[in-house]
């Protein structure tokens, strides 16, 4: 059930967001994975929208460890630094933290395809994240 | 007072002269001092004078003036641009850009990934400021202009004059959804529905869907036009700014069949290595 659950979570969202394609470097939709080790990877989806002046967007919508954006910092200036700050309830009630420090690659900055790559922080767990915009 | 049979023969062929000298005189005269062609309905014509054929040339394609070093890769000061038409571009270090879009705008200058180059179709300034020619066809009965251009992907835009509104929901396009209408011999072209898949201009300015352009379009005489565009986007800039080139008629030329990279013989120059130390190599389609 859960799983349908997530699946029709992503159908809803895709066709909202494959309309924003390039514009700020950020939007879209980018799938990747993070963990604290090589051996321990979870697949995420983090969809990222940019209105006038702020970052918002869901990491993992539709899933159990779905996490609303709260804040978000693109350092353009300074090697495409990215900075994101999101918050979620997991299935036991507790509220949680999502931190993601990175980075943008810039050899494919023209790309819709571009990737980011960083550390990923969640209720006490640190590791490292790879995402690439869908 | 009535003409005898042969006064009014003779009153006939000095009119039918008069008109042929007028004609001759006419034919003659430069372009640079040829009346503005105007259609039956009064409004000025973009179009070639019947008989005759002829496209506009855009003088530049920038839309931005380089004024800091990191801008510097810009190429391509444009043969017609005068100083009056240089006068309506923004320097760099004036356009509002929002940090990200600047920079971006910049690292586009090095890595000339542009859409346009790989077959995808244009909207804004770059509709206009295209290679080989650009149409401007006034439908009066339909109440629509066309814009055809001749480069890149060979498509065109619709301007619908019939003052109808904007669609309120939209699917966002490579071109947008524009109205038009006179305000005296100057067409004013509002855009909005733009996708974020473009460039504004063939120099990599940066857009969201929240782009909406003004254009203005004015025949100054029968060899020139000026274009003026009003950028407003506050996801990209931090307020609304103007720019704008000239336009040169070109006379005894159409436009031809160039589609996309098919046939074109400047392929290195756009998607290539190059020697100029400027990215246009990228396999990944925007």
């Amino acid at each position: 059930m859960k799983i349908k659950s997530c699946l029709l979570g992503l159908l809803i969202l895709l066709p909202v967001t494959t309309s924003a394609q390039q514009g700020h470097p950020l939007a879209g939709i980018w799938l990747g994975d993070w963990g604290a080790g090589a051996a321990d990877r979870k697949q995420v989806v983090v969809e990222l929208t940019w209105t006038d002046t702020s970052l918002g967007g869901n990491i993992n919508p539709g899933y159990p460890d779905q996490a609303v954006v709260a804040s978000g910092k693109l350092d353009s200036a300074n090697g495409w630094k990215v900075h994101i700050e999101a918050a979620g309830t997991d299935e036991s009630g507790k509220d949680f933290k999502t931190v993601l420090d990175g980075q943008l690659d810039e050899k494919d900055l023209g790309s819709s395809n571009r990737s980011m790559t960083g550390t990923w922080t969640q209720a006490g767990v640190s590791g490292t994240f790879n995402l690439r915009r869908e | 007072m009535r003409l005898s049979r042969v006064g009014m023969l003779q009153v006939s062929a000095v009119l039918a002269l008069a008109q042929v000298i007028s004609a001759a005189v006419f034919a003659q005269q430069p372009d640079s001092v040829r009346p503005i062609p105007r259609l039956a309905t009064g409004e000025v014509s973009f179009e070639a004078p019947p008989g005759q054929s002829g496209v506009w040339n855009r003088g530049d394609y920038r839309s931005v003036v380089p004024d800091i070093k990191e801008h510097a890769a810009l190429r391509n000061i444009g043969r017609w641009d005068t100083p009056g038409a240089d006068g309506l571009k923004p320097l760099f270090t004036e356009v509002p850009f929002q940090p990200w879009a600047k920079e971006l705008y910049l690292w586009r200058q090095q890595h000339e990934i542009e859409p346009y180059g790989r077959c995808k179709p244009t909207g804004a300034y770059r509709n206009i400021a295209v290679p080989y020619g650009t149409d401007i066809v006034q439908a009066t009965d339909e109440k629509k202009i066309y814009i055809f251009h001749t480069g890149g992907s060979h498509s065109f835009r619709t301007i619908y004059m019939d003052g109808r509104p904007h669609p309120e929901d939209m699917d966002p396009s490579y071109g947008g959804h524009s109205v038009g209408h006179w305000e005296g011999d100057t067409l004013v072209v509002d855009t909005v529905g733009f996708n974020e898949r473009g460039w504004i201009d063939a120099y990599g300015l940066p857009n969201t869907t929240k782009l909406h352009v003004v254009e203005k379009i004015t025949r100054v005489d029968f060899e020139r036009l000026t274009y003026e565009m009003i950028v407003d986007d506050p996801g990209a800039y931090t307020k609304s700014f103007s720019t704008g080139m000239d336009m040169r008629w070109t006379p005894d030329r159409e436009t031809f069949q160039f589609l996309c990279q098919d046939g074109n013989l400047a392929q290195e120059l756009m998607v290539g290595e190059g020697s100029s130390g400027i990215d246009r190599t990228s396999q990944i389609t925007p």
